[in-house]
């Protein structure tokens, strides 16, 4: 080995020993220790990418990178995977990708009707706006929190082009009905995976029953690069538009440090450019950088390999957190599993009945007292929100369960990090808080 | 297109046509990137570590379809110094990086008519491809008329009342149309 390797390995095994001695787990004290609603799940493998990444000194999307793509496009069994810098950018390229010109016809205008719904993140929301469509809200369900295919069949118009949804907080919708209704439409169906990395529909995973799906790998998501998303499809089409509006909108598709994989850089006809213009500089869409570091990918790479267990762990808490609350279920609407759905949750979602004598904020407030953390559904309803308040939209219906969810609705963690313990400190203080309160 | 990767592969199988001419057949030692018929990669004969620069690479179109994932066939033509290295140094058992796959040159199959096919030396390659993926997806393949002649020098005298009726004639060949395939409709 030259002396380059050996002080490489040397400082990977001091990377690996300084890991196990500065992310010891602590002890568990109840009521002291927070009990997270997610947390990054890492062990010393994660800081020896990041560093050996960090010695090749690619920085731009390299090896690791490259071996992440070629993981996640295995494990959906799909053809493209494409890493981006979050799962909003991911959202955001997948629907930017709709609109390019390539796609004739069926490419998504400025005014054309996207439908969506209001209980969610951001993100998945607001590419429609960015690209000048027009969301039309539909109503969720209380329990899975996700919409009915009836809900989405009966808000398709002339005017609709795509349906773009969540399975938020990794429930699945039924994404097998709504590509069939798509299918038949003529419509985009773009699956917002970002929670539900792992979750299956009919022993299937979801992203792969969409035109287009995103995946997040935020810390607080099934598996993390800290910040970090992927796209995933199978249309090629859709694929290289997507490398585009990701890389700046350039119409060639060489890799960071490549030239030439096509043979043609200099021998094509684009636009008005004069003819052998070099492919490298040509842009056939308005796009953007949101391209990750081969040094996030490291990270991702350790994570992956982890990813079964990872969803085994949320499941086996979300299974406990149930048992130890269904005495409540008449105060509390617990989360529910829709038929055939198999889901890696991103969190324990309950709703505060009308009939109970408490609220939810009196509930969430006595969880953070006792050090359990507690969150929104994240927006509630995105219409309430004073971002929304100018923006072109059309409510479907009504959006009555989404103003209940707005207003009653909280979730906590079920992440690989808690252990029983944290799940029987959980438990204690909904009882406390029941004999309290009931 | 299919998200492209770097992968190794090794020779485990040389058909020599000619002293110029020869067929590999690789086995991919990684998972190899999905591909359709008729695209290609880049082969190096150089060493090469995933954390620096791609090597120097030579393209080539891959000679078979794409239903087994662990195999990879090129038809290689000594044209230059480059490939005529290939011809000398590889032998059944070396290892290679490869890295693709690339290019759009795919022959839709949702037509119901005839398709011909014309090609001339190792650019055969993607038209043996695409025949066996439509094998292999069991579609519209009612009748092979497979032709072997010697290629003239440029098509210029084919008329069309020479060409079966068709949907299209897509004419691959290096040496006469510049290295750019056409398509005729």
């Amino acid at each position: 080995m030259i002396d380059s390797d050996c002080r490489r390995q040397d400082i990977l095994q001091m990377v690996k020993e300084y890991c196990r001695e500065t992310f010891k787990n602590g002890k568990f004290i109840p009521g002291e220790t927070p009990v997270r609603y997610a947390g990054r799940v890492f062990d010393d493998q994660e800081l020896v990418n990041a560093v050996d990444a960090s010695l090749d000194f690619w920085l731009t999307a390299g090896r690791f990178s490259e071996k992440l793509e070629g993981d996640l496009a295995g494990y959906f069994d799909l053809d493209i995977a494409l890493l981006v810098n979050s799962g909003s950018s991911a959202n955001l390229v997948a629907f930017s990708s709709l609109t390019s010109p390539a796609l004739g016809d069926r490419r998504v205008c400025p005014g054309d009707e996207v439908i969506t719904v209001a209980a969610g993140f951001p993100t998945t929301v607001n590419p429609i706006i960015q690209n000048n469509a027009v969301p039309v809200f539909v109503d969720v369900e209380l329990g899975t929190y996700v919409p009915t295919v009836e809900a989405i069949a009966s808000a398709i118009t002339s005017r609709t082009k795509a349906v773009m949804i969540a399975h938020t907080m990794g429930i699945p919708y039924d994404v097998a009905a709504v590509s069939d209704l798509c299918k038949k439409k003529g419509l985009w169906l773009i699956e917002d995976c970002c929670d539900a990395l792992g979750s299956k529909l009919n022993n299937q995973l979801v992203g792969t029953f969409g035109d287009i799906a995103t995946l997040s790998f935020y810390p607080a998501h099934q598996m993390t690069m800290g910040e970090g998303g992927a796209v995933l499809t199978n249309d090629e089409e859709l694929g290289r538009i997507a490398r585009s509006f990701r890389d700046w909108g350039r119409d060639c598709y060489c890799s960071g440090g490549e030239n030439n994989t096509c043979g043609k850089r200099f021998s094509q006809q684009f636009g008005s450019l004069p003819f052998g213009f070099d492919h490298k500089y040509v842009y056939s869409h308005i796009g953007y950088n949101l391209k990750v570091t081969d040094i996030q990918a490291a990270i991702g790479c350790a994570q992956f390999k982890k990813l079964g267990g990872f969803i085994e762990a949320r499941r086996r808490n979300w299974a406990a957190l149930s048992q130890e609350l269904r005495p409540y279920s008449d105060k509390l609407i617990l989360p529910q599993t829709p038929d055939k759905s198999e889901p890696c949750y991103f969190g324990y979602v309950i709703t505060v009945s009308d009939s109970a004598s408490f609220t939810r904020n009196q509930l969430t407030g006595y969880l953070e007292e006792a050090k359990i953390e507690t969150r929104n559904l994240f927006c509630g309803n995105i219409t309430r929100h004073p971002a929304y308040e100018n923006v072109s939209y059309r409510i479907h219906g009504d959006l009555m369960n989404t103003d209940q969810i707005m207003n009653n609705t909280f979730f906590i963690g079920v992440y690989p990090g808690l252990t029983k313990d944290h799940i029987d400190h959980i438990s204690n203080v909904f009882r406390t808080f029941m004999k309290e309160h009931c | 297109m299919a998200t492209p990767t770097k992968f190794q592969a090794e020779v485990i199988k040389i058909d020599r046509h000619s002293d110029d001419v020869s067929t590999y057949e690789f086995r991919c030692l990684s998972r190899r990137p999905r591909y359709k018929a008729g695209q290609f990669i880049h082969l190096s004969l150089e060493p090469y570590n995933p954390a620096m620069h791609w090597p120097e690479s030579r393209v080539f179109t891959v000679a078979n379809g794409p239903s087994n994932r662990e195999l990879i066939r090129l038809s290689i033509s000594a044209k230059g110094e480059y490939t005529r290295r290939i011809i000398r140094e590889l032998d059944v058992g070396a290892q290679v990086w490869m890295k693709g796959p690339y290019g759009e040159f795919i022959v839709k199959t949702e037509t119901q008519r005839d398709v011909v096919l014309i090609a001339g030396g190792t650019e055969v390659a993607p038209f043996v491809a695409f025949m066996e993926e439509m094998l292999w997806l069991e579609v519209w393949v009612y009748e092979y008329r497979y032709t072997m002649g010697f290629a003239p020098q440029n098509y210029s005298h084919l008329k069309k009342s020479q060409i079966p009726a068709c949907d299209r004639l897509i004419i691959s060949d290096v040496s006469t149309m510049q290295n750019k395939r056409q398509v005729r409709e």
